[in-house]
C-alpha cells in the first residue's frame, strides 16, 4: 500500500505551483547572502577579513598583530600628512587626522539636508571635501579604513586579556568559565581566528529563510491529499476492515518520507548553495573570532564554521520534521480545506516564530532562545523537544482510531 | 433573498473552524501586545508632565520642564526635546521630491510625475509648519516606537489575519454546497442559483464581522496593556515620527524623512482612516475570492489560484525592480497586492509607490468598481452555467 499512498502526494500541479513558489522565493530572499552582502559598513570589515585570511592563514598570531598594527599607524601618518596640506583644513586649523575627527563629532550633526539650516550644510559640504581627499592609492577612502582597523585593533585587545574581555559585559560565572576554555587557553585561543561572526548572522538569517520556504511547501503538498481521501469518501470505505484501518500508518509514513525528502531536497539544495560562494574560504575556521560587532557574539563550542553550518542545517530539517508531524494530525482531523487551511496558517505562522528564536545566531549567546533559558545547547534540546512532541500527536491519533467507531 | 441570509450565516457559523481561527488569531495579537517593549513608566512620566509643560516644544516648556523634581526621565525628556525646532517650517517639498528620485535613481516619466506630486505637497507642509505640528511632544523618542507598534505591526497583523479570513471565507461561501453534495439541487433552478447572492452576502457579513470584532479587541487590548492618553491626538507629523524608505535590493542605507500625510491628522484620525481603507481591501479580497470560488467550482483548486497569482505578482515585481522599469512600477502599485504590501506609507506621499496625491484611496475604488464588473460578468456567466 505505500507506493500507492505515496504516490498520491505526487501532484504535478501542486508541484509546478511549489516550484513557482521556490523560483520566486529563491530570487526575492535567499538569494540576498550572495548578491547583496557585504553591504553598506560590512563591506570593509569583511575585506580586511578577505585580506588577512589570505595573508595570515586562519588565525592571527602575536607578530601578526604587530604587523597589522604597524599599519594601522603607517595609515595614520598619510591621513596626518594628507590633513595638514589640505587648504580647507588649513583654513579651519586642522592640523592632523586626531583633530579632524574631533571637528567632524563637534559639528556634523547627521541631521537631513532638508532640514539643516545654510551654515549647517556648508559645514557638511566642508567635512565631505576633506573627506574627499582622504583617499589611498587605489581610490579607497582612508577615513574608512582607519574606522575599521580602529575597531578591530580595539576588540583585539580588548581579547587580549581573559580580565579585560569578562569585566566588559554581564556574563554569567558559568559562561566565564565556558569561555575561557574555547577563546583563551593556550592551544586553542578561540578569539584568534579570522572570521567576520556577521557571516553566522547572516547564515543562520539565511537558514531561518529556508525554514519558511519549507513551512510554505509542507503545507501546500503534503496535507491536502489526506483532506481530499476524506471529501470524497474513500476514507469511509478504508475503515471499513481492519486491514482498511492499518491504512492510516501507511499514510502517516508516506507523509514523512515525502517531507523528509522536500525538506533534505531544500535544506541541501540552498544550504549546499553557500560551499559555491566565496564565504567558503572561512568554512575551516573556528567559530570565535575578535571580529566581533557585540561581546555575547562568541560561542562555546570549538567546532569550525562548516561544521556550524552542518548543524544549524540539520536543526533547520529537525524543525521542518517537526511541522510536518502536526501538519499529518491537522490534515487528519479537518474534515475539509477551510478547516484544514484556518488550522495549517496559523499553525504554520507560530512554526515560522519559534524557529526564528531557535535558528537566529544558534549555537552563540546572543541566541534569544539561549539567552532567555541559560541552558547550553537548548537550541538542539528544544528542536528535539519539538519533535517527539508533533510526531507524538499524529501516532496517539493513528492509535486512537484503530478502535474508533466508523460513524462518529 | 434576504430571507435567506440568516440560515446561510448559521450554516458557515456551524463550522468550529471559524471560531477557532478567531480566537488562535486574537491570542496572537495579545502575545504580540504583550512583547511590545514599550517603554510604559516614560510614556506615564509624559503624560503627567505635558498637563503643566503643554505639548508643544518651547522655550516656555524647557523652563516648565526644567523647574520639575529632578529624575532620570526628566533628564532624558530635557534631553530628547532639547534644541527641537519647526522642521517644516521653510521645508521644500521639491528638495524632496529630488532627494527621492535621486535615493530610488528614477528615471523615465515617472521623474516628472513624482515632482509634480511633490509639488502638491507644498500646502500640505505650510498647513503643518502653521500648526506646529512638528514641535508636538507626543511621547519624545518614545513615539516613534509607539506609532510604528499601532500602524505598521498591529494594524498590519489584524489586517493580515482578517484578509486570510476574507480570502478563505469568500472562497468557501461560494463552494461549500459541493460539501453536502447540493450544489447540483442548487443550479437546478433560477431561485437556487440565486441563492449564490445570499451566500456572497451572509460570508461578507460574517468577514466584517471578524474585521470589526478583532480591531476593537486587538485595540481595546492594547489600550488597557499600554494606556497612551492623549497620544491618540498627537499629530502623525510629529517630528518623533518619522518615515523610513529602503532602497530594492540593500537593507543597509535607508532614507529617512518627516511623516508627511496628505492632510495633517492626529494618530486616532489615521488610524479610523487606515482601519476603514482595510475594510475596503478585506471587501475586495472577499469578493475577488468568492469569484474565483465560483468560476472554480473548488475550493482547494481556487485557494491554489490564488496564490498562483499572488507569489506571481511578487516575482513580477522583482523582476520589474531588477531592471528598474519604473512605467510598469508605477502601473503595478495600482494593484491590490501592492496596496497591502505597502499599508504602513499609506496616505502619505508614499516615495516611489505612489505618481499622485491619496493614490492608495483612489486605486482601492478602481479595483472595487472592477471587482463589481466582474461580478456582473461572472454572474451573467453562473445564471447560464451547464449543470453538469
Amino acid at each position: 500500500m505505500f507506493p500507492v499512498e505515496f504516490k498520491k502526494l505526487i501532484q504535478p500541479i501542486l508541484l509546478l505551483v511549489a516550484l513557482l513558489i521556490t523560483i520566486v522565493f529563491s530570487i526575492q530572499d535567499l538569494s540576498f547572502i550572495d548578491k547583496h552582502w557585504p553591504n553598506g559598513r560590512m563591506v570593509p570589515i569583511y575585506d580586511y577579513a578577505s585580506d588577512w585570511q589570505n595573508r595570515f592563514g586562519q588565525t592571527l598570531e602575536e607578530e601578526e598583530i604587530a604587523e597589522i598594527e604597524a599599519e594601522y599607524f603607517n595609515l595614520l601618518d598619510q591621513a596626518d600628512k594628507m590633513i595638514s596640506e589640505n587648504a580647507i583644513a588649513k583654513q579651519l586649523q586642522i592640523a592632523n587626522y586626531e583633530e579632524f575627527e574631533s571637528w567632524h563629532e563637534e559639528n556634523v550633526s547627521g541631521g537631513r539636508i532638508n532640514e539643516m539650516s545654510d551654515e549647517e550644510e556648508e559645514i557638511i559640504e566642508q567635512g565631505d571635501a576633506i573627506e574627499q581627499d582622504l583617499i589611498d592609492d587605489s581610490g579607497d577612502s582612508i577615513v574608512d579604513q582607519i574606522y575599521v582597523l580602529q575597531n578591530l585593533y580595539h576588540s583585539i585587545k580588548q581579547f587580549e586579556s581573559p580580565d579585560t574581555f569578562f569585566n566588559n559585559e554581564g556574563f554569567t560565572e558559568k559562561e566565564r568559565v565556558r569561555l575561557s576554555e574555547t577563546l583563551f587557553l593556550k592551544d586553542s585561543e578561540g578569539w584568534r581566528n579570522i572570521l567576520p561572526t556577521e557571516l553566522s548572522t547572516i547564515f543562520t538569517d539565511h537558514f531561518e529563510k529556508i525554514h519558511r520556504l519549507l513551512i510554505i511547501l509542507l503545507s501546500l503538498l503534503i496535507p491536502s491529499v489526506f483532506v481530499r481521501d476524506r471529501l470524497v469518501g474513500l476514507q469511509n470505505i478504508q475503515w471499513s476492515s481492519r486491514r482498511g484501518r492499518n491504512i492510516l500508518w501507511t499514510q502517516f509514513a508516506s507523509g514523512m518520507i515525502a517531507s523528509f525528502l522536500v525538506i533534505t531536497c531544500v535544506v541541501v539544495f540552498f544550504g549546499g548553495f553557500l560551499y559555491f560562494t566565496d564565504f567558503k574560504q572561512y568554512f575551516s575556521n573556528g567559530l570565535n573570532s575578535f571580529f566581533i560587532e557585540e561581546p555575547l557574539q562568541v560561542s562555546f563550542y570549538q567546532w569550525t564554521f562548516g561544521q556550524w553550518i552542518v548543524r544549524v542545517g540539520l536543526l533547520t530539517s529537525l524543525i521542518g520534521m517537526a511541522y510536518s508531524g502536526i501538519l499529518f494530525f491537522l490534515s487528519q482531523t479537518s474534515k475539509h480545506y477551510l478547516s484544514l487551511l484556518m488550522k495549517v496558517i496559523p499553525v504554520g505562522f507560530v512554526f515560522m516564530f519559534i524557529a526564528g528564536r531557535l535558528l537566529i545566531n544558534a549555537f552563540y549567546l546572543n541566541n534569544a532562545l539561549y539567552q532567555w533559558t541559560k541552558i547550553p545547547m537548548i537550541e538542539l534540546y528544544a528542536g528535539i523537544l519539538l519533535l517527539v512532541i508533533s510526531i507524538s500527536l499524529p501516532i496517539i491519533f493513528c492509535i486512537r482510531q484503530q478502535d474508533k467507531d466508523l460513524l462518529d | 433573498m434576504l430571507r435567506i441570509i440568516p440560515f446561510e450565516i448559521r450554516k458557515l457559523l456551524e463550522q468550529p473552524v471559524i471560531l477557532l481561527f478567531f480566537i488562535a488569531s486574537l491570542l496572537l495579537n495579545t502575545i504580540f501586545i504583550a512583547t511590545a517593549g514599550v517603554d510604559q513608566s516614560y510614556v506615564n512620566y509624559i503624560q503627567q508632565t505635558e498637563a503643566k509643560t503643554g505639548t508643544l516644544i518651547s522655550s516656555e516648556f524647557q523652563e516648565t520642564l526644567s523647574n520639575q523634581p529632578a529624575s532620570k526621565k526628566q533628564q532624558r525628556l530635557l534631553t530628547e526635546t532639547a534644541d527641537q525646532e519647526n522642521i517644516f517650517q521653510d521645508y521644500s517639498t521639491e528638495a524632496l521630491g529630488q532627494e527621492m528620485i535621486d535615493f530610488f535613481q528614477i528615471d523615465g516619466s515617472v521623474t516628472e510625475k513624482m515632482k509634480k506630486k511633490y509639488e502638491k505637497l507644498t500646502p500640505v507642509v505650510h498647513e503643518l509648519a502653521e500648526e506646529q505640528a512638528a514641535l508636538e511632544i507626543g511621547r519624545a523618542e518614545e513615539t516613534m516606537n509607539i506609532f510604528t507598534f499601532i500602524k505598521d505591526r498591529l494594524f498590519h497583523v489584524v489586517l493580515g489575519e482578517s484578509l486570510i479570513f476574507a480570502l478563505l471565507l469568500g472562497l468557501y461561501g461560494s463552494t461549500f454546497e459541493r460539501l453536502t453534495k447540493t450544489e447540483v439541487l442548487m443550479v437546478t433552478s433560477k431561485t437556487g442559483r440565486n441563492t449564490q447572492g445570499s451566500k456572497y452576502i451572509a460570508s461578507f457579513i460574517l468577514t466584517l464581522l471578524f474585521y470589526g470584532m478583532m480591531i476593537m479587541l486587538t485595540f481595546g487590548i492594547f489600550n488597557y496593556v499600554h494606556p497612551i492618553g492623549t497620544l491618540w491626538q498627537t499629530s502623525m507629523s510629529t517630528q518623533f515620527h518619522t518615515n523610513f524608505y529602503f532602497p530594492h535590493f540593500l537593507e543597509t542605507y535607508s532614507l529617512e524623512i518627516p511623516f508627511i500625510t496628505w492632510q495633517p491628522m492626529t494618530l486616532l484620525n489615521y488610524m479610523v482612516l487606515s482601519i476603514g481603507l482595510g475594510g475596503l481591501l478585506i471587501s475586495f479580497c472577499h469578493g475577488f475570492n468568492f469569484l474565483v470560488g465560483l468560476w472554480t467550482e473548488h475550493f482547494f483548486r481556487g485557494f491554489i489560484i490564488f496564490v498562483v497569482l499572488y507569489v506571481g505578482f511578487l516575482g513580477l515585481v522583482h523582476i520589474i525592480n531588477q531592471f528598474s522599469w519604473w512605467n510598469i512600477h508605477a502601473l503595478l502599485m495600482w494593484h491590490p497586492i501592492s496596496l497591502w504590501n505597502k499599508q504602513s506609507y499609506w496616505f502619505t506621499e508614499m516615495g516611489p509607490y505612489a505618481v499622485i496625491p491619496w493614490q492608495e484611496s483612489i486605486a482601492m475604488v478602481i479595483n472595487l468598481f472592477l471587482l463589481g464588473v466582474g461580478g456582473i460578468l461572472t454572474s451573467k456567466f453562473y445564471a447560464t452555467k451547464e449543470v453538469k
